[in-house]
């Protein structure tokens, strides 16, 4: 089943970049990833801050589902969850109707850090076999997928197309708190709103990013 | 913000396990300022073992990550002594108070941290010392760590509570590849099905620079 879905992201995070900004969103992302309530309220608080016609404001509007993206392995029993601590202060902030753990990681797959090129990171084929999805609730009309990392997509393509196979008629969009700028080596601004569209090709089991 | 007030430095998953005082020597920036990871592994350690810890603190060093250690026998002595040797920063995280070394040849080392480096405990002077205290101290280190390496643990080792806790709190657990693959040790493969990931001489350098900056102080910097 190929798609476009919508994705927006926040923040900027160089993971190799050598200036003191680029420094400083490793910083940012390390915070988000650890479920910092004053940087992710300081994040809420840009949020709040687009201008009323901006697509992320509009992007939660309408009392979407927040349905956090799980880890890159199970969660042991009690275990921290970033994407979820993130949806839980956007629901607070009004950002949200309520967060809703659909997905759930099964089997682990292996960390990015652990190839050194996009060709070796796990492939969306690969994501979508280690995740299942809880039988829905309610019904919905609107969903966000949120992520804390957007790297390459393919996360949030298979989590994506979980999602649809319960709510095919849902509005289903992504969000993620910082986006990975690997090869930048100086970054300009931390905070750099962003609202685009990817595409997944069923056929080649490939995520095509516009940028 | 300091020791002192460390808690208010954590997140509510952080606090579940977080001693309720911290007790320091040394320079208590090295909590805050850069990446921390936790060395441990057995006391009774075979020469291959102290061999890896010696590897795995000096990559550690030359990515300018504090060495986090038990101030223990074996692979913690071997962690600590490499991070000094080679122009390192360490913090020896102990499992009894702080004016009294465990095992008492490491007291030398300990006035050394003390003075040079940074030694903290969540034990008062005079608290009694106890088998329990050491995994206690355990969890202390992978909360205070952005991951936590194992160097060499049996089956039945208190090393494996740490990575347990860690994984709980969300950091990296790298356990050395020979443990990873060994048959024998079942806590490693269920620790591997939760996320920990196999170390070796083929993966350590790219592995310890994408270590995220979970535990580091931040400015309001956007």
């Amino acid at each position: 089943m190929s798609f476009k879905i919508d994705f927006a992201t926040m923040l900027e995070f160089a993971t190799r970049g050598q200036n003191d900004i680029a420094h400083n969103s490793r910083l940012v992302a390390g915070k988000i990833k650890s479920g910092n309530a004053q940087v992710i309220e300081r994040l809420i608080f840009h949020i709040k801050h687009l201008p009323k016609e901006h697509p992320i404001t509009k992007l939660f509007e309408g009392v979407p589902v927040l349905v956090p993206a799980p880890r890159s392995a199970p969660i042991v029993d009690g275990g921290h969850w970033p994407t979820k601590i993130l949806c839980d202060h956007l629901v607070n902030a009004g950002l949200g109707a309520s967060v809703q753990k659909f997905l759930v990681r099964t089997t682990k797959v292996p960390k990015s850090s652990s190839f050194t090129s996009a060709e070796e990171r796990p492939s969306c084929n690969t994501h979508y076999e280690s995740l299942s999805v809880v039988a829905p609730e309610a019904f919905v009309e609107k969903i966000i997928l949120v992520d804390d990392v957007f790297t390459l997509g393919r996360t949030s393509c298979a989590c994506v197309r979980r999602i649809k196979e319960i709510y095919p008629d849902a509005d289903i969009s992504v969000f993620a708190a910082m986006r990975t700028r690997g090869f930048v080596e100086e970054l300009a601004n931390i905070v750099k709103p962003s609202f685009k569209t990817m595409e997944y090709n069923s056929q080649y089991d490939k995520v095509r990013l516009p940028d | 913000m300091g020791i002192e007030n460390y808690s208010e430095h954590l997140t509510e998953a952080e606090k579940k396990h977080s001693p309720k005082q911290l007790f320091f020597a040394g320079n208590e920036e090295l909590l805050f300022n850069n990446r921390r990871v936790s060395v441990v592994g057995s006391r009774k350690a075979t020469k291959e073992g102290l061999i890896r810890a010696m590897i795995v603190s000096k990559a550690l060093v030359k990515q300018n990550i504090v060495v986090v250690s038990g101030l223990a026998a074996g692979i913690d002595t071997m962690a600590h002594r490499t991070a000094i040797e080679n122009g390192g920063q360490t913090i020896a995280v102990l499992g009894t108070p702080l004016d009294k070394a465990y095992p008492k040849q490491n007291s030398g080392l300990l006035e050394t941290i003390k003075k040079d480096y940074l030694a903290i405990s969540q034990f008062p002077k005079g608290y009694p010392s106890m088998p329990k205290n050491f995994p206690i101290r355990n969890r202390t280190m992978a909360l205070i760590s952005d991951a936590t390496i194992i160097i060499e643990a049996g089956e039945k080792s208190g090393t494996r509570h740490q990575g347990w806790e860690a994984l709980r709190l969300g950091r990296d657990v790298f356990i050395l590849e020979n443990v990873a693959n060994d048959p024998n040790i079942t806590w490693a493969r269920e620790m591997m099905d939760y996320g920990a990931q196999s170390l070796s001489r083929d993966n350590i350098d790219m592995v310890l620079e994408d270590i995220p900056f979970l535990t580091s102080r931040l400015e309001d910097v956007f």
